[in-house]
C-alpha cells in the first residue's frame, strides 16, 4: 500500500483491497445438499405463538369439559334427590291414606246402628 | 447441484415460507454464500464455518414463520450469523493475533492474492466486534447505520471500530506509517 501520512484519512486503495479480500465465495454443492438433508430430518419447530395458542385452547377446552361434567353431576344429584323425596312423599301419603281409612273404619264402627245407612 | 441435493423433494422445495415468499431451499441457495462467507472470513476455519452456517440455516428452517419479508430474512441471517460467530470465538482461544502475523515479503496491490490473504489474516486478528464490523462493511457492503442495526451497537461505536480497524490494518501493512507510542518520560 502506498504511504499515507494521515492515519485517519480515507484510503480507497485499502478499502478496495479489503472488498476484494473479503468478497463472498460460493458454497460447495455438498454444503447445500447436507443442509437440505439435515433440514429434512429436523422437525420444524412450531412457532412460539402457535404453541401458546394451542396450549390456551387446550386449557380452555379442559375447563369447558370440566364445567359441563360438573353441571351434569349436579343435575344428576338433584334429580336423584328429587326422586328420593318423591318416593318418600308417596310412602308418607300411603301411610297417611291407610291411617285415614283405619280411622274412618273405626269411626263408622263406633256409630249407633240407626245412624248407619 | 449434485444429484444428492436434487433428489431432495417434497416439502422443502415446495413449501413456501410464510411472509418471505421463498421456499427454504430457495432461501438456502440465495443466501448460503453470504452466511458461509461471513462465518469463514470471521473464523478462518472452513470446517467450523460450515458447521456454523449449517446451524444458522437449521435455525432458519425452524423459525420460518418469524420471517416477514426478503429484507427481513437477510437482516435475520446476518444478525444470527454474527451472534453465532462471536459465540463460537468466545468458546475457543483466538487462533491468530495481529502481532503474530508475519510481515509481507512481496509488494502488494488491490486484487493481489497475496494482499488478499494478508488482509484476511489481519482482519481475522482483530477483536471480535471490530472484526464483524469490518466484515459487514467490506464483505456485505453495509453502511455504518445498517451495521449498527445488525449488531445492535450505537452508530458512533460502529464508526469508531471501522476507523480504528482501518488505522490498525494500515499500520500493519505499512509499519513505517505506524504512530510511534507516546513516551512516558
Amino acid at each position: 500500500m502506498k504511504t499515507n501520512p494521515d492515519p485517519l484519512a480515507p484510503d480507497p486503495e485499502l478499502e478496495a483491497a479489503l472488498r476484494a479480500a473479503l468478497r463472498r465465495e460460493d458454497a460447495a454443492p455438498e454444503f447445500t445438499a447436507r443442509i437440505l438433508a439435515a433440514a429434512r430430518t429436523a422437525p420444524a419447530k412450531t412457532p412460539w405463538l402457535q404453541r401458546r395458542t394451542w396450549a390456551a385452547l387446550a386449557v380452555a377446552a379442559a375447563l369447558v369439559l370440566g364445567a359441563v361434567r360438573g353441571l351434569e353431576l349436579r343435575e344428576r344429584q338433584e334429580r336423584r334427590a328429587g326422586e328420593t323425596a318423591k318416593a318418600q312423599l308417596m310412602v308418607a301419603m300411603q301411610i297417611t291414606n291407610r291411617a285415614l281409612q283405619h280411622t274412618e273404619e273405626r269411626a263408622l264402627d263406633s256409630l249407633p246402628p240407626l245412624t248407619r245407612r | 447441484m449434485n444429484g444428492n441435493a436434487s433428489t431432495i423433494s417434497g416439502s422443502l422445495s415446495q413449501a413456501a415460507a410464510i411472509g418471505c415468499g421463498l421456499s427454504f431451499e430457495e432461501q438456502l441457495r440465495t443466501h448460503q454464500a453470504m452466511v458461509l462467507s461471513l462465518a469463514r472470513n470471521f473464523l478462518r476455519d472452513t470446517a467450523q464455518a460450515e458447521e456454523l452456517a449449517q446451524d444458522v440455516f437449521l435455525q432458519l428452517y425452524r423459525h420460518q414463520a418469524a420471517i416477514q419479508s426478503p429484507a427481513h430474512l437477510v437482516f435475520w441471517l446476518r444478525q444470527v450469523t454474527s451472534r453465532r460467530c462471536i459465540d463460537a470465538v468466545r468458546q475457543r482461544r483466538p487462533a491468530v493475533s495481529l502481532e503474530s502475523i508475519p510481515e509481507p515479503s512481496l509488494p502488494a496491490r488491490p486484487g493481489d492474492p497475496f494482499l488478499s490473504r494478508r488482509l484476511q489474516r489481519l482482519v481475522a486478528g482483530l477483536p471480535e466486534v471490530p472484526r464483524l464490523v469490518m466484515l459487514l462493511r467490506y464483505q456485505e457492503d453495509l453502511d455504518p447505520a445498517e451495521i449498527a442495526g445488525v449488531l445492535e451497537l450505537p452508530l458512533g461505536t460502529v464508526k469508531s471500530h471501522l476507523q480504528r480497524s482501518l488505522v490498525r490494518l494500515r499500520a500493519a501493512l505499512n509499519p513505517a506509517e505506524a504512530v510511534p507510542p507516546r513516551s512516558t518520560a
